[in-house]
């Protein structure tokens, strides 16, 4: 699976050089703001006894490209997720002045590098780079956490023309923490405009 | 251009790789008669090897360590554990795994020792003159070892030695070894300490830290993360977690409970036949806590409880310390801190530093013992064990450390 990932990543690298011309155009700063839920597989439990692998939760992301009008564009992605969030009853706690009641959140900020290949309506893309992990626990006292974690996000996009140089379309999204197991697929809204162009 | 295509690839990969699993070996027990322990002690020994000496070297150490009939290599980390006694022919059968830990492989074995080639002279409680243990792996392997020699005897300064304690100290790293080494067990867990004899140790080193609470748990790093625990939200520092918290929403690894400083010590003492504990103490506001940890402990056996001292910082709270006089210490860097301090019984220089013989010899002249630390390259134990006089080893590969110990 690695290996295809790898081919593919060289074989598009390899399209957008192939692609370039020689011809002046104009360069653009996009904006792409996109909202999504998120369906999340987790490889291992989330909690001791945690029955289920799946978990829903939420996204904003922004993400900034410099596309100098040629098929390639590179760029920033950032935002937030709610990867998940549980409530539990701790059946084993011995300190009875905490109760057994236990709930705890885990979210996602990517601050990773862009790299996507898009026309006027289509647009596929990956991210690499880390995330910052948050997490909160309440049980007793309440405990928050936080850790830089390497994740990759894959997207594809279909864009609508709103206007001049405005967007909106479907876009696709899938988050692999392969540290964590976790694996997260994003259908999701995204709002596209060119925020500068020289 | 390149270069960014290499940085981006480096990325990839870090992004999607995945941690390595350990091998499927199980340890069953078979239906035979255990043997006697006279029994047992004729069967320990250095056996050679014939057909398999790719897998186990020319030379294998044979040792019985309570019920598992257990073997040590010397020329790599690979050890063997095994459980059986006499069947009804009068062999002896056993079954169980070889591990090889650097490859992360493992193979499931089973053992024969037929009536005419030793079983029937260690039913009748002689040392038999061929005794030859027939090997079959799970892969088709056939291996041979022939009894050689008795283990080396390595009481040499018993009057040196730390309490009861004859043998040479080898001493398990993170209570047995790393996660890294896939054994199946996590790294600084009661099943790691309950292990560490079989990997050939006879102590063990354990780190020590302390959760938002102030309470003492097992555990290595400063941050939680998927290398040392399984559990979604326990992330970022363990000063940040109380203790409740803690064992509510995270296990170790390979799913244990992470342990509190006393289940651990408990453990050690009640459960184990290991004789010494290193405590490995990385933050000098513990030292007091775990004092009275120790304090509180009632010992039935004489297990030394050693609190590590890396550093000034440590050292000089242990000394302002009122109960200091309750503990024993291990001072790992300052030579003449370890000789001047009445209470510290072992001077542990890292490896990489090397020994100076004077040193050492000021150091056993004063009673005391020196370990180094940690130490798993096979040309440096060697070193260690043959030329230099040290008392003790802590290692990631305790099994490598017997194994080249006790064939000498």
């Amino acid at each position: 699976m690695k290996v295809l990932l790898i081919i593919i990543f060289f074989s598009f690298c390899r399209e957008q050089i192939s692609a370039q011309s020689s011809i002046d155009t104009t360069y653009k700063v996009e904006l792409s703001i996109t909202v999504c839920p998120l369906i999340n597989h987790f490889r291992y439990e989330r909690y001791p006894g945690a029955k289920k692998a799946i978990a829903i939760g939420e996204g904003i992301f922004i993400r900034s490209m410099w596309h100098p009008g040629r098929l390639l564009s590179v760029g920033l992605l950032s935002g937030y997720a709610l990867v998940s969030k549980d409530r539990f009853f701790v059946n084993n706690n011995l300190n009875y002045e905490i109760g057994e009641e236990a709930s705890a959140r885990l979210s996602a900020i990517p601050l990773q590098i862009v790299v996507s290949m898009q026309s006027e309506i289509l647009e596929f893309g990956l991210g690499m780079g880390p995330y910052l992990m948050l997490t909160t626990i309440n049980f007793g006292r309440p405990s928050y956490g936080r850790r830089f974690e390497l994740g990759m996000t894959f997207f594809s996009s279909y864009y609508f023309s709103l206007g001049k140089n405005i967007y909106l379309g479907p876009e696709l999204r899938m988050l692999y923490l392969s540290y964590r197991g976790i694996l997260s697929v994003m259908p999701s809204v995204t709002f596209r405009f060119d925020a500068f162009r020289y | 251009m390149k270069n960014i295509t290499i940085i981006l690839t480096f990325i990839f990969i870090s992004c999607t790789s995945k941690l390595p699993l350990e091998p499927n070996v199980s340890l069953s027990v078979p239906k035979t008669e255990s043997l006697s322990k006279n029994e047992k002690l004729l069967m320990n020994g250095v056996y050679s090897v014939t057909n398999g000496s790719d897998i186990l070297g020319d030379e294998i150490v044979g040792r019985w360590i309570d019920s598992s009939w257990c073997l040590y290599s010397k020329h790599d980390v690979v050890f063997s554990e095994n459980m059986g006694g006499f069947d009804n022919d009068n062999s002896i059968f056993f079954s169980g795994y070889i591990r090889l830990v650097r490859s992360g492989g493992g193979i499931e074995i089973s053992l024969k020792i037929f009536p005419d080639e030793g079983a029937l002279d260690l039913k009748n409680n002689v040392r038999p003159a061929n005794l030859t243990i027939k090997v079959s792996t799970s892969e088709g392997e056939k291996i041979e070892l022939h009894w050689a020699r008795m283990l080396y005897d390595p009481v040499k300064k018993d009057s040196l030695k730390i309490g009861t304690n004859k043998e040479f100290n080898i001493i398990a790293h993170r209570g047995g070894g790393r996660n890294s080494e896939r054994l199946g067990k996590s790294e600084n867990s009661i099943e790691m300490i309950k292990y560490a004899d079989i990997l050939g140790a006879n102590g063990v080193e354990i780190d020590v830290k302390r959760t938002r609470d102030r309470k003492l748990i097992i555990f290595h790093d400063d941050t939680f993360s998927p290398r040392t625990i399984q559990g979604l939200y326990l992330l970022g520092k363990v000063e940040n977690f109380d203790l409740a918290q803690i064992q509510a929403f995270g296990r170790l690894i390979y799913n244990e409970s992470i342990p509190t400083l006393k289940e651990a010590l408990s453990e050690i003492i009640y459960h184990t036949n290991l004789k010494l504990v290193w405590l490995d103490i990385k933050d000098p506001d513990i030292v007091e806590d775990v004092i009275k940890t120790k304090i509180s402990l009632q010992q039935n056996r004489n297990v030394e409880i050693l609190l590590g001292i890396p550093n000034n910082e440590v050292l000089n709270s242990y000394l302002s310390c009122d109960l200091k006089d309750s503990i024993d210490v291990l001072i790992e860097f300052s030579h003449q801190q370890a000789l001047n301090i009445k209470s510290c019984k072992v001077w542990a220089p890292r490896w990489t530093n090397g020994t100076n013989s004077a040193e050492v010899l000021s150091i056993h002249s004063a009673g005391k013992l020196v370990f180094t630390w940690t130490l798993d390259v096979k040309e440096y134990i060697q070193d260690y064990l043959y030329d230099n006089e040290v008392d003790g080893i802590l290692s990631n590969y305790p099994s490598l450390v017997i194994g080249m110990e006790y064939s000498r």
